[in-house]
């Protein structure tokens, strides 16, 4: 990328900590600047100040296409259109986003985008990264080794054709596989109908937490959002929580779920959050109520 | 219904001992668990090497506040020396609970912070030998 000194990286306050650092890594080998969107109250993206925060300096724009801790859907052909206004390269961070929605880069015109195999039923250590070829064409390759080449003398190396040119050495073979197979057993099923199972229980669960008392949901309402519900619950830490849960056989997170800075922002320690996918039930949403009203009792808060 | 959350311990964290900062403290520290932002401030007052009174502050789960206000009862009236001396293991048999790894850092945080406060000791309790 051609990111230098005072150059401006935008970013989103939303982010998880995987598509802030690598940035602020970056910035500071440059001497560039790295900008943030604030979010506000229900974790939206603020877009008056997104527009103020564009300027001739933003090289780059890098957000998450769902927020792992609201499920907030961000409205990213719009931030993409506006980046392209601008005249900065986008990155869309689809890690989320991409397991749970039906995505198409062409009709949302990103630059490049990002997505991890273990989000969606594949395996770990792999993911994806798609680029507008005219970028990847302009790419110097980042690692050297074998299949990146075309032809290697003594003097120097011509690079091989893409995709080839990014994926040097042995690949991770099974990985591939494995992720191809998640791949087509998710359009099997079809990301339409996973959308719209998860709008639906997501829109469930998040009515009955709103009837127990003390329980605090955050983000947007359901048809803004994915399934991920991140919540807290009054006279109790998020960690014991999880824990009675857990214990209770409710398999739920508790932590800053990697978004330090979003927690921060709510001022929120930490939050527990609930994950939902196309294999969870709405009677596992019951069984989730059910578990956080006994550990109420157990703190006596109930 | 739990072992982990039996009524000793929610006693102590609906009931903390000895909370609140006390005036002109003779060593007071603080830390941190970095991994759930577990907090604790601990104070003490001395007299003849001994704690004649002890307050802490802090936020956190009901396993490391418990843990606070039980050590912070226990250690009244001991010699910086008998502090010094005080393990994991004392913890776990205050508590009277089995706690796996992470939630271990919990129940020490409260002794990490008397020990790097009397004794200067860095590290968690527990970890010397490794």
């Amino acid at each position: 990328m051609n990111i230098g000194v005072d150059d401006e990286i935008l970013l989103t306050e939303l982010e998880h900590h995987s598509n802030l650092v690598p940035w602020q890594l970056l910035a500071q080998e440059r001497g560039a600047i790295v900008r943030y969107v604030p979010v506000d109250g229900d974790c939206s993206l603020d877009l008056d100040a997104y527009d103020a925060l564009l300027t001739e300096r933003t090289r780059l724009v890098s957000f998450t296409g769902m927020s792992n801790v609201s499920g907030g859907i961000t409205p990213a052909k719009e931030i993409i259109e506006r980046a392209h206004q601008a005249g900065a390269v986008v990155l869309m961070d689809g890690a989320q986003s991409v397991p749970h929605l039906p995505t198409d880069v062409q009709a949302l015109d990103v630059d490049f985008l990002a997505f991890s195999g273990h989000k969606m039923c594949g395996p770990t250590g792999i993911g994806v990264l798609y680029g507008k070829r005219a970028l990847l064409e302009a790419m110097p390759p980042f690692l050297g080794g074998g299949d990146m080449i075309r032809r290697v003398t003594l003097d120097g190396a011509e690079w091989n054709d893409l995709p080839w040119k990014f994926e040097a050495g042995t690949p991770s073979i099974a990985q591939a596989i494995g992720l191809g197979a998640a791949v087509d057993y998710l359009e099997s099923v079809g990301m339409d109908k996973i959308e719209a199972y998860e709008h639906a229980i997501a829109d469930y669960a998040l009515e009955a937490l709103s009837e127990v008392k003390g329980v605090s949901t955050l983000g947007p309402s359901a048809a803004e959002r994915g399934a991920v519900i991140a919540f807290t619950v009054d006279g109790m830490h998020p960690h014991d929580v999880a824990e009675l849960l857990n214990r209770d056989g409710v398999a739920v997170r508790a932590g800053h779920h990697c978004a330090m800075p979003l927690h921060q922002k709510l001022g929120l320690p930490a939050t527990s959050r609930a994950s939902f996918y196309l294999y969870n039930t709405f009677d596992e949403a019951d069984r989730l109520v059910a578990a956080l009203r006994r550990a109420q009792q157990t703190f006596g808060l109930a | 219904m739990d072992d982990l959350y039996r009524e000793l311990i929610l006693d102590h964290y609906r009931n903390p001992r000895n909370k609140g900062r006390l005036g002109e403290a003779d060593i007071s520290h603080e830390d941190d668990n970095p991994l759930c932002g577990d907090h604790i401030r601990l104070d003490l007052k001395l007299e003849d090497n001994r704690v004649r009174d002890v307050g802490w502050e802090g936020e956190g789960c009901a396993i490391s506040m418990a843990s606070a206000s039980i050590l912070s009862e226990r250690i009244k009236g001991k010699s910086l020396e008998e502090l010094g001396r005080l393990g994991q293991e004392d913890i776990l048999e205050m508590l009277g609970i089995e706690l796996g790894p992470v939630r271990l850092k919990c129940a020490l945080l409260p002794l990490k912070v008397l020990q790097a406060g009397a004794h200067g000791l860095a590290g968690w309790p527990g970890d010397e030998g490794e």
